[in-house]
């Protein structure tokens, strides 16, 4: 088997960037970079006991972190400063759409909106991003469902009747 | 798809530009510190219906009536030491009588914290031959919240953890309790071995492959000092302990409903064990491996009194007779 050094590393280069994501969600990025490194460090104490996933674990160890920051809502502003660019002709049209989806999200229920992007971001099952959420399974499974709702709700392009 | 134009929202950039930026700090950072510590013994549910009752047996030394109560071990020895400590408390075991009764009876008050920032507690009573038993209602239920948030939070799921469960009596009814990979009954714990010999190789026997020695001595530690295995037994066991590397002893501990005592912590940091110096009686355990299951209860959950993961107060135990 691998070193535990070899192994640490390999885990921190496969999932640095994606519990990154996640904390910037509910931190500034001097926050959330701190938060980060203190999960790996914590991953670190703990490696010879972390699941064969580890993601789902990482992110509920980051999640719990953060929880104890004042202010660690979802907040419009935090996301729309991280946008990343896009390439593509109709830049304009997509950065809009985006700007947008990001303020739909921020206004939402908090939970709803993280159900989405846990989701989406991860690729996690209802049931393991439920855990980090901690809630039942069933639960997430109604917040994703409301959440993906109203944001294509939203986003629907209005015809001149419903403008009106 | 409105997943895919949510997945467009992650910031791919920044997250790349600081892995860069920290990888090479953090990496050193987390290497400077030991290694990564070795498996630790899984706690084992009970498997039998009582469960976190089950868990829970007696202490250190029963303490029924003045007659039997052992002589006090001295509170103030110079150095006091985790292991001292342990000795005195198998000292104080060997000199105790063995008890007479029917059924096993104890009253545990237990700790656990279904959500995070949430931590239940509630107070149950059990009795039982090996064969016959009661448990008692459940009572004095307590929530207790971090915060506002989580108590709100915990009220939107229904409130989870909420333990139920009315008085009821049961017959011909086999409990068991998983010890590393043995099952054990009542009847077997009271025929552990007092041979440290004997018992050594019985918690090999037990020990699940890849788990540490000391580690499982500490965890089994906790089922058959809460049980009614002999005295001699668990004296033979606290001499076991006291033999073990690592053992971090805090004078000013509490347990997790307020009362003072000696705990004792084990190297791997996830199982104390609080001690009434006086009578070696054992008041509480404390399981703090919050990365146990990690998910299910994940580091930050608020215990009390700021403790983490599950603890069990042990507020009567003893042999006696099923009451009225």
């Amino acid at each position: 088997m691998d070193d535990p050094e070899t192994r640490f590393t390999d885990l921190y280069d496969r999932h640095y960037r994606a519990v990154l994501g996640y904390a910037l969600l509910r931190a500034d990025r001097a926050a959330a970079e701190d938060v980060v490194g203190e999960t790996f460090l914590i991953a670190w104490r703990r490696l010879a006991d972390l699941p064969p996933e580890p993601l789902p674990w990482l992110l509920g160890v980051a999640r719990n972190l953060l929880r104890k920051q004042r202010d660690s809502g979802i907040r419009a502003e935090r996301l729309l400063a991280y946008l990343p660019a896009r390439a593509a002709p109709d830049v304009a049209d997509q950065v809009t759409e985006r700007e947008a989806a990001l303020i739909v999200l921020a206004a939402m229920a908090e939970a709803d909106a993280e159900a989405l992007i846990l989701t989406s971001w991860y690729g996690l099952t209802p049931r393991e991003a439920a855990k980090i959420a901690g809630c039942a399974t069933g639960t997430f499974t109604v917040r994703l469902h409301r959440a993906r709702r109203r944001l294509t709700e939203a986003l629907r392009p209005r015809t001149l009747q419903e403008q009106s | 798809m409105i997943d895919d134009l949510v997945k467009s929202l992650r910031p791919d950039d920044v997250t790349e530009e600081s892995y860069r930026a920290r990888r090479a700090d953090d990496l050193t950072r987390a290497f400077a510190e030991r290694p990564a510590r070795r498996r630790r013994t899984p706690l084992l549910a009970a498997s039998g219906l009582l469960a976190a009752a089950a868990a829970a047996f007696v202490a250190f030394a029963p303490s029924t009536t003045v007659a039997q109560r052992p002589a006090p071990v001295p509170a103030a020895t110079p150095v006091l030491t985790a292991r001292s400590v342990l000795l005195a408390g198998a000292e104080t075991l060997e000199r105790t009588p063995a008890e007479t009764g029917t059924y096993w009876h104890e009253k545990i008050r237990t700790f656990t914290s279904p959500m995070d920032g949430v931590v239940v507690a509630s107070t149950a009573e059990t009795w039982y031959d090996g064969r016959d038993g009661r448990i008692g209602p459940v009572r004095d239920v307590a929530t207790t919240f971090a915060d506002e948030r989580a108590g709100k939070a915990w009220r939107a799921e229904g409130k989870p953890g909420l333990p139920v469960g009315a008085e009821r009596s049961f017959k011909g009814m086999v409990l068991a309790w998983g010890i590393g990979t043995k099952e054990v009954r009542q009847e077997d714990l009271k025929k552990l071995p007092a041979d440290r010999a004997a018992l050594q190789k019985w918690l090999d026997e037990a020990r699940p492959e890849g788990t540490g020695k000391g580690a499982f001595a500490f965890a089994a530690a906790r089922h058959i000092l809460t049980s009614p295995a002999s005295n001699a037994t668990r004296a033979t066991l606290l001499r076991i302990l006291a033999d073990q590397n690592g053992l971090r002893l805090d004078e000013n501990a509490k347990d997790p409903v307020g009362r003072p005592g000696l705990s004792i912590t084990d190297a791997t940091g996830d199982h104390t064990l609080v001690v009434d110096p006086a009578t070696a009686k054992l008041l509480a355990y404390v399981y703090d491996g919050e990365d146990e299951r990690p998910v299910d209860t994940p580091p930050g959950t608020t215990m009390i009194p700021a403790q983490k993961g599950t603890a069990y107060a042990y507020l009567e135990s003893g042999w006696s007779d099923l009451p009225g």
